[in-house]
């Protein structure tokens, strides 16, 4: 799995989750631009994420997830130890 | 906001995706948000340096995390879930490992969650506020002490004993206390709260808190009971408790507020005044958690 490949669908995944456009989301989008990114909707968007690309994250990583970059960042370490 | 300000400057830097709901939470109500944090961040940093708004900051994100998973499990299962409360003994209040973390998240979120900061301005205004001059106040289950400790802070003539059964949280209550400087007027102690006896007519208590206790044990009505006993005629009690709020140690569910009120009849007292508050829930969500805090007096 590429990066590009990898960027393009955690994007999605975080469209689908918090109900916005694609092209609204870049790798600084972060909890200050979107309301409904609280505590819960955290913990719905790493169950999303991990059903996405078949993996589990840990209470640290799920703090890592701080904003749309950190994730592609920290999926694509995961996807490459997985590989 | 002055001091208080640095809890919420550290949740930025450790958990940017709590820090955003905070900041608004505090944005919204700024007078109920310094009301708590400026004091607290003043006697935190005495008590355990500049260092601890990063642990409380981690301690919250950490403890906002598991509530989340929680109530995901709730809506999936239907009922709490909790373990045998020989475990949730074993590691969560004996455990100063997990307790103490827990002690920061604790207090934090009645700034910092929307359903919570309503019970601070009702707490402030209709419980300290009205009480009598030189009020003698008990708080029941005390935990970190700050509610206790806000007491003699905002009212100066007031004195205050506070109770809990875990060692840890007391710890922490009685390191706030002594960076406070009000140690003359403020004591906390391990004590069972169901056990506790007026010993005289006299010795009893203008104000009572019990807050956010009742949902960690199987059965509340004792506690209310050692509130009955020790209420004196004219005093008021500060009730607070969680309603759908499925957490690791919340063992006893209610699903509505008259059920919480009800508890407060049975044992001989009746609501004066409320709030109850349901945070954000997923549209399709069976359950609202919320939490509801109310003032008592004997009926």
């Amino acid at each position: 799995m590429d990066q590009q490949n990898i960027e393009s669908r955690v994007i999605g995944v975080f469209a689908e989750q918090f109900s916005v456009a694609d092209s609204a989301i870049t790798a600084t989008t972060g909890p200050e631009e979107i309301e409904a990114w609280d505590s819960l909707n955290h913990m719905s968007l790493v169950a999303a994420l991990e059903a996405e690309f078949q993996t589990s994250f840990e209470v640290e990583e799920i703090m890592e997830l701080e904003d749309v970059g950190a994730t592609i960042n920290l999926i694509g370490r995961k996807v490459r130890k997985a590989a | 906001m002055n001091e208080g300000q640095k809890f919420l400057d550290a949740l930025a830097a450790s958990a940017r995706m709590m820090a955003a709901t905070a900041k608004r939470t505090c944005a919204d109500h700024p007078e109920d948000a310094a009301f708590l944090l400026d004091p607290l961040a003043r006697w935190s940093e005495r008590a355990f340096g500049d260092e601890i708004f990063d642990k409380a900051a981690k301690g919250y994100a950490r403890y906002s995390l598991h509530v989340a998973q929680a109530q995901k499990l709730y809506e999936e299962r239907g009922t709490y879930t909790p373990e045998s409360l020989e475990e949730i003994i074993e590691g969560v209040y004996d455990d100063p490992e997990y307790m103490v973390p827990y002690m920061w998240a604790a207090v934090l979120i009645y700034a910092f969650w929307p359903s919570m900061i309503d019970h601070l301005r009702l707490y402030r205004t209709h419980f300290l506020g009205r009480l009598p001059e030189s009020p003698r106040i008990l708080e029941l289950g005390c935990g970190h002490g700050v509610l206790g400790l806000l007491a003699a802070e905002h009212r100066h003539d007031a004195g205050v004993r506070g109770i809990d059964l875990s060692p840890s949280a007391i710890d922490i209550a009685l390191r706030l206390r002594t960076a406070s400087g009000f140690g003359e007027r403020v004591s906390f102690e391990v004590h069972d709260a169901t056990t506790l006896d007026p010993q005289s007519a006299s010795d009893s208590y203008d104000g009572i808190i019990l807050a956010m206790l009742v949902e960690h044990v199987l059965d509340p009505s004792p506690l209310m009971a050692a509130v009955k006993r020790n209420l004196a005629p004219d005093g008021s009690v500060f009730f607070s408790t969680a309603i759908e709020s499925p957490q690791r140690d919340h063992v006893f569910e209610f699903h509505w507020e008259s059920e919480v009120i009800r508890l407060a009849e049975e044992n001989g007292l009746r609501a004066r005044s409320m709030v109850s508050e349901g945070s954000r829930s997923h549209p399709e969500a069976q359950f609202r958690p919320r939490a509801i805090a109310t003032i008592l007096e004997h009926t």
